[in-house]
Order: structure tokens, then C-alpha cells, then sequence
């Protein structure tokens, strides 16, 4: 009898523990998800999840915190963040989170997005670096991923040409371990579908880690210690201004948050993704000199994959450098690792309450010659091995206005600069406006700044944007850009320019319903799918219909449900259109150590130039933004249990299910039949 | 030559890109969003609109266009309330000394209460081309305000409703017949955000959306996107007593800026 109370008690025990975690990932799942609808399709947000769940078990303490770390928090405005400094200023350390609803521009949701990772007590933690407290205080948190695509693909066949070498499994690993905000260090090994696990069997060492994988990343960093407020050695990211002199890694653009053009630079920070592109790899450090004044200088020597040639004198050439981190095929690993780069420099920053300025200056090198395309559009693309940057960036508040911008240059080369105010025209409504002006020949490989382009060159254009909160239940959203393109571009002879609009309204009247229109249209310019002579430009519009509700029964069902409707039209040809429609069913019981999530979708898209792009959801650290293109079925289910109190395992299969067809995909991608399915599966450990 | 083709030219421009009358800089800076905005230069947008003048007041405006070389518009209004009814006279003339169009109107609006105001206006229209001629035509507007509540303001106008057309074969120029519905959210008496959609019966439908913030007692900051060409406006008022002056940029991808300046006076 005394057994079975006890057995009843300890689960009951696990019941709550458990309930308390699944609430907590719930909350920042939920707020991902949120961000990521109004992001473009290639965003990585691991970066952020990690953020976020850092900051969920470390919360920011608001009386002792600067705005480095809360730009880290994603979803608040700069504008409130200088209102909260300055409310802290006049008024004294806050008292009560409460006292965040007497300060301008902070409405409910913002709070209620806040207060979960944020706290006003001292953190009781012993933070002093001793190997005692780093074993027992750190955090450590393991995860283990296998996926693989189900059908067979064209490039593991035994074909005589270019062909997938490695296996189609995929594999990461990824440790993280996090003492306070003291130290921290991480290790993140992925091999791609098609690449090999070892690297080149014929050549491999078994000596050096590295050879047991295809791409190896990983940091360890002391934060905090007087003066040093960061060392990272290993993977980091650099982020300054408005990420137009230096900024690796993923910025926000526009998106129907309308704020998404003020970028959040967050500085300097250690790099836990695993995206084979987008870090430094190095050394770097942020050292406070004076009051207020930081220097972040930065030192990275990396190897980049880079297609090669060979000019007339012989020597070998660069002509474009490949960001994907895919080495499946002959060429492709041949590719690997090609070039080297060496970046150095420093970030100067002086920072009040108010105002903020930063100088920036680095030099790249290369130990190749770079030679722009043989296009009319590639004119004025880098050329040589080396490059200097310098730039300089400002914010500034007054009153309810938010001032930035930057300027960047490129020595012996291009002038870019991008300035902007944020405004808080009433407590309901805010304004965004920003104008760039981006020269054809402003060189830089660390340039995110907002543009229409993918990269900010070549690009001049007025961008304006209005968030009206009227209600607590209704919520618009709406920005116009302008953008012109003095030079050529890829498949425009001519000089172009276009625009793009986009309104959203949410309605949200309780908690659990909420409903969302989106309207979006853009008219660009492109070449002439006729043959003359002389291409001449036509007009390419694509407008962009969704409506969406989301709903739940009781507290364990979600459901969502949306329509989209995609219409395409270039020239004088006929518009064609595309749809989507799906229905999401979420189970996510308080109590239970189980959880998943359903999606079944139709699509039906005349080409691909009407696809249509929507996020899924996927075990956790992994984002996938899913392409409905062609005509079919598409269905995925995920599951999570907590197979411990600290162990978690999660799952998914998703599959597309096309109609009328003989084959899915192309290239070496290519898979007989009509179905292209995958399946997941992921192991986490947190010790 | 040149004398020959312009009016072909104007005429197209007009056609093309000025289906309305110049509304004034600062209703223009809002991007033309004026439905449901009250100004003196709702005579020439919704006529219900002037029911907001609380004493007499007189206004000049004129925008330059850049693309030609002497081509602009002019404009003059003067708005008269009596008891709670308000007169009012405005005239325009567009194009260059070869080629130019002239609109005169009259209108006359009452509010009933608070919260509802109708206008009508009368409009003449001549249309004088130098070597060729000059035609007349007439034209009706009519227009209603409503306040919905505090802050949200509702407003529709019809322009030229019985499709009157020059009768001359020579002038191209039409009469737009356009129907106007639009609303204003007023959240703090500094903020006036507008948005009006706009079916002209020849063309497709336009949305414009418009911001008035009152930074400073003197000093007003406006911005404008409409879609249908995609324009973006911006401007600012200064506010010196009873004088007003008011200046508005519009950017056409085509046509480019069109820079223009309004003086108004409050007796």
C-alpha cells in the first residue's frame, strides 16, 4: 500500500515537472512560430531558439541590463527599449513588472511576450569561474538528430557523371553547455544528405575529430569578467548598425513587422548554429576602454567553398563563392574548402541611454583572385584578393522619435548608407520610414542591410510602414517600398525599379481565436521570356491573398487553418495562379508527456513562379519553411515525448503526395513515382 | 511639330496620371487619402468635407510638374460658413499657355449635428487648345461625411456621376466619373491617419493611405503611399495663427517628383 502511494506520488511529481517544462517550450514555440510567418523563407532560427531558451532559464534582469541584450529579444522595438532606460533614468530601478504598463509604448502583448525572460532579482547563482561551480552549475544540453529522405534519389544511383558520393542519412550532433552568463561553449557536427560521414574515406586520418564529419563548429566563450564583457574564440558572429559595414549571420528585413527594417545589433556573440556559412571563425573580444565606451576587435581566418577557374596568366580565380555548405558531388567537394579568407578589424561604440555611435573598420583578404562575371551585370562586382571596409553607424532618441543609420564604404570602391526613423505617432500607432541608397559597386561580404535585392548593392529606395494597434483586439499592419536599381541585374539588361505593398490585419477577440488577412503585392522587372534582338523589360507582378484562423478546443487542441492564393503575371501573358490550403491540429495536453502537431495541405500551383512558401513545424532547433509548388497533397506529423525528466525524444514524417506525375524533383534530386517522403527523429538530453 | 503633338502628349499625361484634381498640399501628402478628411480643399474631393471651417478662410496651391518644361496647376479656394451651412468657390487651371483646362465649381454643404455633413458642388469645366479651339462641359460632385464615433471619421464622394464629356472630337481629355469611400482613425487630436479607396469608372481600383502628425504646435509631418499607380507622398504644414502654409512631394515612378506649395488663410 505504502509502494502504490508512493509510486502515485512520484508521478504525480513527474506529471507537474513535466507540465512546467511542456508550458515553457510551448511559450517560446509559440512566440518562433509567431516571428517566423513574417519572415522571408531562408531565415535561420535556431540562432534565436537558443537565445530564447537561454534567456527563459537565465532571465535578463531589467535594472541591470543593457540594450546589446535586450535587441536579443527580437520582438522588442528599439523605441521601448530606449523608453525603458530612460524610464529607469528618471523613475529610479524598477520595483514591480507591473511598472512596464506606465512606460510609453509598452502594450500588453509586448509585456506579455517579455515576462517570461525577464526578472528584477539579482541572480542568486555563485558566478565565479571555479571548475566546482562549472560542473555544477553549468547547463548542459545534448541533441542528436538522424533524417533522411525515404525514396531513393537519382544521385545515389550509379550514374556515370556527377553523382551524390556519401549516403542519403543526415546527422547532427550539437552540445551546448552554459554556466550563468559567465561561460560558455558549444559543439555542433552535421553531415547533408548525399555527403560523406567520413570525410573522403580514401584520404581520411582518423586522428583529427573533424575527419568523423562533414561540417564541424563550435566556440567557447568567457563573458562578464571585468573589463572583458566577451571572449569568444571558435564560431562567432559579428552584428553592428544597421548591418550594412559588418553583420554575419541572419538579419530581420521587411516583413509585416513593420519594425523589421530597424535592425536589432546585437554585437558581438558566439555562433551555435549550424549553417555552414554564416559566422567567423577566429578570435573576438568586446572590452569596455572608457565609461560607455566598448571595442570589439575581431580576428577570422576560415576556408570557404568557392567554384574555381584559371585566367590567361594561369592563376587559379575565384568566381563565385557557394554558400549552401553542400558537398555531395564530385564537384562539390572539389569545391570544399577552396579558398581561404582572413578578416580583421574592430568596432568602436559609445553608448548612453539616448544616443549610440560606432565606427567600424575590417579588412578581408583572400588568398585567390577574385574576377567578376563575364555579364554586363557583373561590371562592377569585386575584383582583386583583398578589400578594406569602414562605416559608421548611429542611434539616436528624442522624444518618441528613434533616429538610425549607418554609412558604409568600401575602399577604393562603392559608398552605401541607410537612414531611418522610428516613430510613436500616438500610443496606438507607430511609423517606420527608411531610405537607402546603395552604390552598384559598394563591396562587402558581410552586408545584410534591408533591401529588396538579396544583397544590398545597386539598390536606392524609400520604405515606409504603419502598425496601428486601435484595440486590444485588432491589430493592422501596412508598408510601401520603393526600390530602384541603377545597374543591370541577373536577367534585367536595363536599369529597373519596382515596389512592393503589403497590409495585415489581425483580429483577435479572446486568447484562443485569432484570425489574420494578409495582402501582399509586388511589380518588379525582368527580361522578356520572348526572343528578340534586344531584351526588353516587362513588368512582373505577384500578389499574395492569405487568410488564416487559428482556434482552440479545450486546452489540449489547437487548430489552425489557412487559404492562400497566390496570383502570377508577367507581361502581356495570362496571370496564372496558385493555392494552398491546410488544416494544422495541435495536441498539447498540460499533463501528458506526450505532444504533436498535424498538418494536411493541398496546393495547386500552375508553375513555379506561383509557389507558394508556408513554415512547418518540426522538432525542436530545426526550422523548415515548406515550397508548395505543383499540384498535390502535402501532410506531416510530429510527435515529442519526454521519455525522462530530462530527456526528450521527438519525431516526425512528413511526405509530399503529387498528382499526375512520373517523377518528383529534378537533377540528381530526381525520385521515380509521386511521392517524396521524409522522417525524423530527435534525442535531447539536458544535464 | 512639337506643337502639334503636345496636346496629344498632355492630354495622355492627364488621362494617365491625373484623374483627380490637385486637392491641395495637404490633403496631396496624405496621398490623396481624403475621403474622409475634413480640409478646405475637400472642394475638390469630398465637398462634405469644408463643414470643418469654423471661420472664413481663403487658399492658394501650386504644384509644378518637373517632366515638362512650364507645365503646372494652380489652384484657388475660398470656403464662407454661415449658421451650419458653408459655401464655397474653387478654380484650377492646369497645363502650360498652348494647352490648358480650367475647372470653376461652387458648392454648398450643411452638417446636421455633430456627426453628419452633405455637399454638392457645381462644376464648370473648359478645356482651350491654342490653333484649335475651346469646348465647355458641366460636372456634379456630391459628397457625405459621418463620424462613426471619437475617432473614426467615414466619407463618400462621387465625382461627375452623369459621365459628362467634352463634346469636341479634337479634346481626349474625359471627365473622371469615380466613386470614393474612405475613413479616418483619429487616435490623439496630434494624429489623423486616412485611408480612401477610389473606383474611377475607367480605370482600376486605387487604395490610398495618409498620416497628419502634429510634431509641434507650429509644425505638422505627413506621408502618403497610394497603389494604383504606386506613389509616395510626403510633406509638412507650418501652422503661424491664422496662416498656414503647406508643402507636399509626390513621387511617381514615372513622372518623378511633383513638388507643390499651399498657402491658406483663416479670417
Amino acid at each position: 500500500m505504502r509502494f502504490k502511494l508512493f509510486i502515485l506520488a512520484a508521478f504525480l511529481l513527474i506529471g507537474f515537472i513535466a507540465k512546467a517544462q511542456t508550458q515553457e517550450d510551448q511559450l517560446i514555440k509559440d512566440l518562433i512560430e509567431s516571428i517566423a510567418e513574417n519572415l522571408p523563407e531562408d531565415y535561420d532560427l535556431s540562432e534565436l531558439q537558443d537565445r530564447l531558451t537561454y534567456f527563459r532559464k537565465h532571465p535578463i534582469n531589467l535594472n541591470n541590463t543593457n540594450a546589446e541584450e535586450l535587441k536579443t529579444l527580437v520582438f522588442l522595438s528599439p523605441l521601448q527599449i530606449s523608453n525603458l532606460f530612460e524610464h529607469i533614468r528618471k523613475n529610479g530601478k524598477l520595483i514591480d513588472l507591473l511598472e512596464l504598463q506606465s512606460i510609453a509604448e509598452f502594450d500588453l502583448q509586448t509585456i506579455q511576450r517579455l515576462m517570461p525572460f525577464v526578472t528584477l532579482n539579482q541572480s542568486s547563482t555563485v558566478d565565479k569561474i571555479t571548475a566546482a561551480n562549472l560542473a555544477k552549475y553549468g547547463n548542459n544540453d545534448l541533441i542528436l538528430r538522424y533524417g533522411r529522405v525515404i525514396e531513393k534519389t537519382r544521385g545515389y544511383t550509379d550514374l556515370p557523371g556527377s553523382r551524390y558520393l556519401g549516403t542519403p542519412d543526415r546527422y547532427l550532433l550539437r552540445y551546448r553547455y552554459t554556466y550563468s552568463n559567465r561561460v560558455s561553449a558549444s559543439l555542433v557536427m552535421e553531415k547533408d544528405a548525399g555527403e560523406y560521414l567520413f570525410k573522403n574515406p580514401k584520404k581520411a586520418s582518423y586522428f583529427f575529430p573533424s575527419n568523423y564529419t562533414d561540417f564541424m563548429s563550435g566556440h567557447v566563450a568567457i563573458l562578464n569578467t571585468g573589463r572583458f564583457k566577451k571572449i569568444v574564440l571558435g564560431d562567432y558572429t559579428m552584428q553592428f548598425g544597421q548591418a550594412l559595414t559588418l553583420w554575419s549571420g541572419f538579419a530581420f528585413g521587411k516583413s509585416p513587422d513593420v519594425t523589421g527594417v530597424v535592425k536589432r545589433d546585437v554585437g558581438l556573440r558566439p555562433y551555435t548554429s549550424a549553417n555552414e556559412f554564416a559566422f567567423l571563425r577566429g578570435a573576438a573580444a568586446t572590452v569596455t576602454v572608457a565609461k560607455n565606451i566598448d571595442f570589439s576587435p575581431f580576428f577570422s581566418h576560415r576556408k570557404l567553398d568557392a567554384s574555381l577557374s584559371t585566367n590567361v596568366n594561369g592563376e587559379t580565380t575565384v568566381s563565385s563563392i557557394n554558400e549552401t555548405g553542400l558537398h555531395r558531388t564530385q564537384n562539390e567537394m572539389n569545391n570544399k574548402n577552396s579558398t581561404e579568407q582572413i578578416v580583421y578589424g574592430g568596432v568602436l561604440q559609445y553608448r548612453t541611454s539616448a544616443l549610440s555611435i560606432g565606427a567600424v573598420a575590417y579588412h578581408t583578404s583572400f588568398n585567390r583572385l577574385f574576377v567578376p562575371g563575364s555579364s554586363v551585370y557583373q561590371s562592377f562586382n569585386f575584383a582583386g584578393k583583398e578589400l578594406t571596409n569602414v562605416g559608421a553607424h548611429y542611434s539616436y532618441t528624442y522624444k518618441n522619435f528613434y533616429f538610425f543609420g549607418e554609412f558604409g564604404k568600401s575602399l577604393d570602391a562603392g559608398l552605401a548608407y541607410v537612414n531611418g526613423a522610428l516613430v510613436s505617432l500616438s500610443s496606438t500607432v507607430s511609423a517606420v520610414v527608411l531610405h537607402r541608397n546603395y552604390q552598384k559597386n559598394y563591396h562587402n561580404f558581410f552586408n545584410q542591410a534591408t533591401a529588396e535585392a538579396s544583397e544590398a548593392f545597386n539598390e536606392k529606395g524609400l520604405y515606409a510602414g504603419l502598425n496601428i494597434n486601435p484595440s486590444k483586439v485588432w491589430s493592422i499592419q501596412l508598408y510601401g517600398d520603393y526600390f530602384k536599381y541603377p545597374w543591370l541585374r541577373f536577367r534585367v539588361d536595363a536599369p529597373s525599379d519596382g515596389y512592393e505593398l503589403l497590409s495585415q490585419v489581425t483580429y483577435s477577440p479572446t486568447k484562443t481565436f485569432r484570425a489574420i488577412l494578409r495582402f501582399k503585392s509586388e511589380v518588379k522587372q525582368q527580361n522578356t521570356n520572348l526572343t528578340v534582338p534586344y531584351n526588353y523589360l516587362d513588368n512582373v507582378k505577384r500578389e499574395n491573398y492569405r487568410a488564416e484562423v487559428k482556434w482552440a478546443i479545450g486546452k489540449s487542441f489547437g487548430f489552425q487553418n489557412r487559404v492562400e492564393v497566390v496570383q502570377f503575371k508577367k507581361g502581356d501573358a495570362n496571370a496564372e495562379f496558385g493555392y494552398l490550403a491546410y488544416q494544422d491540429v495541435s495536441y498539447s495536453p498540460l499533463s501528458s508527456r506526450l505532444s504533436g502537431n498535424i498538418r494536411v495541405a493541398y496546393f495547386n500551383t500552375a508553375s513555379y513562379d506561383s509557389r507558394i512558401y508556408a513554415y512547418e513545424d518540426d522538432v525542436l532547433y530545426n526550422f523548415t519553411f515548406g515550397l508548395y509548388n505543383g499540384k498535390g497533397v502535402r501532410g506531416y506529423a510530429n510527435l515529442k515525448y519526454r521519455l525522462a525528466k530530462r530527456l526528450d525524444v521527438w519525431g516526425r514524417y512528413a511526405l509530399y503526395n503529387y498528382d499526375n506525375v512520373e517523377t518528383v524533383g529534378s537533377g540528381l534530386d530526381e525520385i521515380e513515382g509521386k511521392m517524396k517522403s521524409e522522417m525524423r527523429v530527435q534525442l535531447r538530453y539536458q544535464f | 511639330m512639337r506643337k502639334i503633338l503636345l496636346p496629344f502628349i498632355l492630354s495622355l499625361f492627364m488621362n494617365s496620371a491625373f484623374g483627380q484634381y490637385n486637392q491641395g498640399a495637404r490633403l496631396t501628402a496624405m496621398g490623396n487619402a481624403s475621403a474622409a478628411v475634413k480640409d478646405i480643399w475637400s472642394l475638390n474631393a469630398n465637398p462634405a468635407g469644408i463643414t470643418s471651417q469654423k471661420t472664413p478662410i481663403a487658399a492658394l496651391n501650386y504644384a509644378r510638374y518637373l517632366f515638362g518644361d512650364e507645365l503646372s496647376e494652380q489652384s484657388f479656394a475660398f470656403v464662407l460658413p454661415f449658421n451650419n451651412n458653408f459655401a464655397g468657390v474653387s478654380i484650377n487651371r492646369y497645363g502650360i499657355s498652348e494647352f490648358n483646362e480650367i475647372k470653376a465649381g461652387f458648392g454648398l454643404a450643411k452638417s446636421f449635428g455633430e456627426d453628419l455633413s452633405i455637399g454638392v458642388k457645381a462644376n464648370i469645366h473648359q478645356i482651350k487648345i491654342t490653333n484649335y479651339g475651346n469646348a465647355t462641359t458641366f460636372s456634379v460632385d456630391a459628397g457625405v461625411n459621418y463620424a462613426l464615433s471619437k475617432q473614426i471619421g467615414l466619407g463618400l464622394y462621387v465625382n461627375n456621376p452623369s459621365s459628362q464629356a467634352y463634346k469636341a472630337t479634337y479634346a481626349e481629355t474625359y471627365i473622371p466619373t469615380s466613386v470614393h469611400l474612405g475613413a479616418t482613425y483619429t487616435p490623439s487630436n496630434k494624429l489623423i491617419l486616412a485611408a480612401t479607396v477610389s473606383k474611377d469608372f475607367e480605370r482600376k481600383f486605387d487604395v490610398g493611405v495618409g498620416v497628419d502628425y502634429k510634431f509641434y504646435e507650429l509644425l505638422s509631418l505627413r506621408g502618403g503611399l497610394s497603389a494604383k499607380p504606386f506613389k509616395q507622398y510626403f510633406g509638412i504644414g507650418l501652422n503661424y495663427q491664422k496662416l498656414i502654409m503647406d508643402i507636399a512631394v509626390e513621387s511617381h515612378p514615372q513622372i518623378g517628383y511633383t513638388p507643390q506649395i499651399g498657402l491658406s488663410y483663416a479670417f
